[in-house]
């Protein structure tokens, strides 16, 4: 993958600590994140599609280097991030932002919003006067949709509704001009009728700010909607299983993973209900993430598997269609 | 048979209201809602949060927890139980044996120190004069109902098993003393898809088998095509529309019920641009006059400000409550 990459995972491993049974138990290190490449060109939306546990968070923050890689690197610009000198660093970390989960645990409770969203700006200087900056803060809460901005710049977080909060999130993430974005579940904990809104007020910017983004879901169809014209990576405890053009990993799904999750996303279509099948796995539960099975982590799950090849070695991504790269011996 | 079709509901809900008093405030959680739940079917409550939906699960089972209050309406059960008026020792019979409630979370809702099959085995001894060989042959029919290996999931302590599997064993143990009616209470919000498609195959299959009537509360509108016959939508406390589940998917009548439908990014067909449902949802405390839907419906006019809507049924077996269903 040799094109303009903003930002790329190269081996990208992230070890925790996870302490066993008890407060005398041993502990034990898993990888979180394995051997993991990824790369996101400028102005290029990738979405990361997993379940819960898989590592998507994981990976999203060691890209903007809130996490420490255990081994492999995070270039910028072609550059590891953890070799930048103090300058180069700051400008690192003031164009890598990420939107996080959770709106009512990401804001700072006793704060105002103008002061939420304004931080950033202060810390990095980008703006000589208050009046600079408040007009900068104007504009942003109109950006993101809380008009009348002077009303809502003088509320708490308490004050306002998860998708409100939301939104301040979002302002004050783009409040830099980052280059990259990484939008972690961002719509998970609102309600369903204001989801789309949010989706809808992150596309606009994309297209506006010419960001790159990683957008992070456990959902195929809201990966689909953000991700359509980008890319869409599939992660299952901690490898990166599949990935490729969004439109073709949803319409062709290579992975036996993938397909499987495909084919168990519910469709609010009652005729085309009936007709869908889940694949049938030959175990339904996911493997401990502390002790998956060697060679491919999903073989004792997997319908194809094969045994002396899948239980042997892990699969390495080949390019099973042009762009589209799966780790499955299938292919 | 005019006797069997009297009492062809299993619940006959009339004009129940829910109010939480807190200091001189007071809020609706269920505003007036009236609904017949009909023996054997399963039915879909759909609503975001904070719609009354487990407010009115709740009081099917006259649980709803203080400060909340049931201050209006009946709820009649087969035909004969009036369950606002049963006392205490009654009601302790009636929940559970009669209808049984997975409540949202019930991933932890097993003792944490005690195995798995000792919870299922003093359920069913602490409410029935049987003993323990038939209690066991029980519970291990039950966990195979569920797909889960008997002798196993008994000596397992809850932390042992995935989130599926102790969902499963949950609803396992809930169907212990065979009720008639099972309530679900977002019985997959916590889990994986592949986990939730497995677990709403379990509950379609339960349902042909055991002939039990469902209550399936959730705020994920898609996933009732998997399971339910009927769909019951609500918003602000009330039961905005009720239809059988594919009239809901076709031909939705509540502007409410079409922008919900119109928001669901899916996997399917071509990426079209969604269209967000403008606003938010009320504020409980400062409830919008008229139609609670009002400030956000893109067909409000001003009888919706001034009046408030009914259920009232437009076609057979779907009721809307909308002033304006006719030109939608």
């Amino acid at each position: 993958m040799n094109y303009n990459a903003l930002i790329e995972a190269k081996n990208l491993t992230v070890k925790f600590k996870s302490s066993s049974f008890g407060l005398l138990g041993k502990s034990t290190l898993f990888n979180a994140v394995e051997n993991c490449n990824l790369s996101i060109g400028n102005g290029e939306v990738v979405s990361l599609v997993g379940e819960s546990g898989c590592g998507k968070t994981t990976l999203g923050k060691a890209l903007i280097g809130l996490i420490r890689p255990t081994s492999g690197k995070v270039l910028y610009g072609g550059r590891d991030i953890w070799k930048l000198n103090g300058k180069d660093y700051t400008e690192f970390r003031r164009n890598a932002q990420i939107i996080h989960q959770d709106p009512y645990a990401s804001l700072h409770p006793v704060k105002k919003v103008y002061d939420i969203v304004s931080a950033g700006m202060r810390y990095y200087k980008l703006y000589s006067s208050e009046n600079e900056i408040k007009s900068k803060v104007i504009e942003l809460l109109a950006i993101v949709g809380l008009n009348p901005p002077e009303y809502f710049m003088n509320k708490y977080p308490h004050q306002l509704s998860g998708g409100q909060r939301q939104r301040v999130a979002i302002a004050r993430a783009i409040s830099l001009n980052p280059r990259f974005i990484v939008a972690d579940e961002i719509v998970t904990m609102i309600d369903v009728s204001l989801r789309v809104g949010i989706l809808n007020l992150l596309l606009e910017l994309k297209k506006r700010l010419g960001s790159s983004f990683l957008f992070i879901t456990h959902d195929f169809g809201v990966a689909r909607y953000f991700a359509a014209e980008g890319k869409a990576a599939v992660m299952y405890l901690g490898n990166i299983v599949e990935i490729g053009p969004t439109n073709n990993l949803i319409a062709e799904p290579l992975h036996p993973y993938t397909k499987s999750l495909l084919s168990a996303v519910p469709v609010p279509d009652p005729t085309l209900a009936k007709t869908r099948k889940m694949i049938a796995l030959r175990s339904i539960d996911p493997p401990n993430p502390i002790s998956p099975p060697p060679g491919c982590k999903f073989s004792d799950r997997c319908p194809y598997f094969m045994e002396g090849k899948c239980d042997k070695k892990s699969p390495e991504l080949v390019e099973a269609r042009p762009g589209h790269f799966v780790a499955c011996y299938l292919y | 048979m005019s006797q069997q079709r009297l009492f062809s509901n299993i619940y006959s809900v009339k004009n129940i209201t829910v109010e939480y008093v807190m200091r001189n405030m007071s809020v609706k959680a269920v505003n007036n809602v009236s609904i017949d739940i009909r023996n054997g079917e399963a039915l879909g409550i759909v609503g975001e949060s904070g719609s009354g939906k487990t407010t009115l699960a709740l009081s099917l089972l006259n649980l709803v927890p203080p400060p909340g209050k049931i201050t209006n309406g009946r709820i009649i059960f087969d035909g004969k139980i009036d369950v606002l008026t049963l006392r205490e020792e009654e009601l302790r019979k009636f929940r559970w044996k009669q209808v049984a409630m997975v409540f949202q979370g019930a991933l932890n809702s097993f003792n944490p120190v005690l195995r798995i099959g000792d919870q299922m085995l003093e359920t069913i001894m602490e409410h029935e004069n049987v003993d323990k060989e038939e209690a066991l042959e029980r519970i291990s029919k039950l966990l195979k109902l569920v797909r889960l290996e008997p002798n196993r999931t008994m000596k397992a302590f809850p932390h042992e098993l995935s989130g599926g599997m102790k969902q499963r064993a949950m609803i396992a143990t809930s169907l212990l003393l065979n009720p008639r009616v099972l309530i679900l209470d977002e019985p997959t919000t916590a889990l994986d898809v592949i986990s939730q498609k497995y677990i709403l195959n379990i509950l379609s299959d339960l349902k042909k088998k055991l002939e039990i009537t469902m209550i399936l509360l959730t705020h994920d509108l898609a996933i009732c095509t998997e399971l339910v016959d009927r769909v019951a939508v609500m918003y602000a406390g009330r039961i905005v529309e009720i239809a059988k589940m594919e009239d809901l998917f076709l031909k939705p009548k509540h502007p409410y019920t079409i922008g919900l439908m119109q928001a669901i990014p899916s996997v399917i067909g071509d990426v079209k641009e969604l269209k967000p449902i403008p606003g938010s949802p009320p504020d409980m405390f400062n409830m919008p006059s008229g139609c609670p839907f009002h400030p956000r419906c893109p067909y409000a006019i001003e009888r919706c400000k001034k009046e408030e809507p009914y259920l009232e049924e437009t076609s057979e077996d779907h009721l809307v409550a909308c002033h304006r269903w006719r030109e939608i």
